[in-house]
């Protein structure tokens, strides 16, 4: 590895991220280059300053809070899992389809006779006959 | 990772809240809060919308905690990191489709009572170019960068939370530390 190189390798080598045989060459070149050493020494300044940058904390009464949002949780009722989501709806429009049909089941033919002298595209007019007589 | 929450229990934690021990989850609120808020709002720098953003991840968290189970042999605190990280991004996204995002800069420089001080001005300067400097990277470097000098994750962790190959990670913590290096060399000679 020439110079640039191992300076490109400098950040991993001080998180010590590099394998034996880059660490090594990595400390040659230090031993031999300063341009190496000083990018070294500025990198880790910079190291410094990020870790004593002023650290933030959340207020107070985050904790307090955030319990009482748990409690809510809590209160809340069980949700059912994925796969009663995915199959719920389909498995209601069914049932209500279902229910549909077998509840306008006409035990007698005596509505639909009276209709067959209708021609063929009055559907409609049959279906809001049947809604009407429909119990 | 280093140890800095003492956290060789956070898998135990993770399956007492699980099995609905509260004690356990203030336990991991208190252990995880600074540390996540701080990511967080470094992260979307607005700090009513990161306090939002953390109570969204714990509330996450105990909802999961009873189907936790880690890939990998992961460590809890990748995977907490890796929620906190994908609802940030979200709520980034979210913001940016809607609106230009407001930054907090009330607080950017603020530094909280308690919090020493830098005697030297040359070191106070050095973190304020770094603080600003931070803000102008990219959101992928920034939280690569914080990720691994703040809260000590290892590369691999790192593409786990930011679910990248190890080594974008390593390009993207080498320019994020190019970028800041140039940045506070830049304010200096000003």
């Amino acid at each position: 590895m020439n110079c640039q190189e191992i300076r490109e390798k400098i950040s991993s080598y001080m998180d010590n991220e590099l394998d034996s045989e880059q660490s090594r060459c990595v400390d040659q070149e230090l031993l031999r280059c300063p341009v190496c050493r000083e990018e070294l020494k500025l990198l880790q300044q910079v190291d410094a300053a990020v870790k004593e940058m002023p650290s933030c904390s959340p207020s107070a009464q985050f904790p307090a809070r955030l319990m009482q949002q748990i409690a809510k949780q809590a209160a809340l009722p069980e949700r059912y899992g994925f796969t009663y989501n995915i199959f719920v709806h389909p498995v209601k429009f069914f049932e209500k389809f279902y229910n549909l049909f077998n509840s306008q089941r006409v035990s007698t033919t005596a509505t639909l006779d009276e209709l067959g002298d209708f021609p063929p595209c009055s559907i409609s007019y049959i279906y809001f006959k049947l809604l009407a007589t429909k119990p | 990772m280093k140890n800095i929450f003492g956290d060789n229990s956070d898998q135990d934690l993770i399956k007492a809240v699980g099995n609905g021990d509260h004690q356990a989850f203030e336990h991991i609120v208190d252990r995880y809060k600074n540390a996540l808020y701080n990511f967080v709002y470094r992260y979307l720098q607005d700090r009513s919308l990161a306090e939002e953003v953390v109570q969204e991840v714990f509330l996450r968290i105990y909802k999961a905690a009873p189907k936790y189970k880690p890939a990998n042999n992961a460590k809890a605190s990748t995977w907490i990191f890796k929620i906190a990280f994908n609802l940030s991004m979200n709520e980034l996204k979210a913001r940016r489709r809607y609106s230009r995002l407001t930054v907090d800069r009330a607080g950017e420089r603020e530094i909280p009572a308690g919090m020493q001080v830098p005697v030297f001005a040359e070191t106070r300067e050095m973190m304020e170019g770094i603080m600003s400097g931070l803000r102008l990277l990219p959101e992928n470097q920034r939280s690569a960068l914080l990720l691994r000098v703040q809260q000590g994750f290892s590369y691999r962790e790192i593409s786990e939370i930011l679910n990248a190959t190890v080594s974008s990670v390593e390009s993207l913590i080498y320019r994020a530390r190019q970028h800041l290096k140039q940045h506070v060399c830049m304010e200096h000679k000003e």
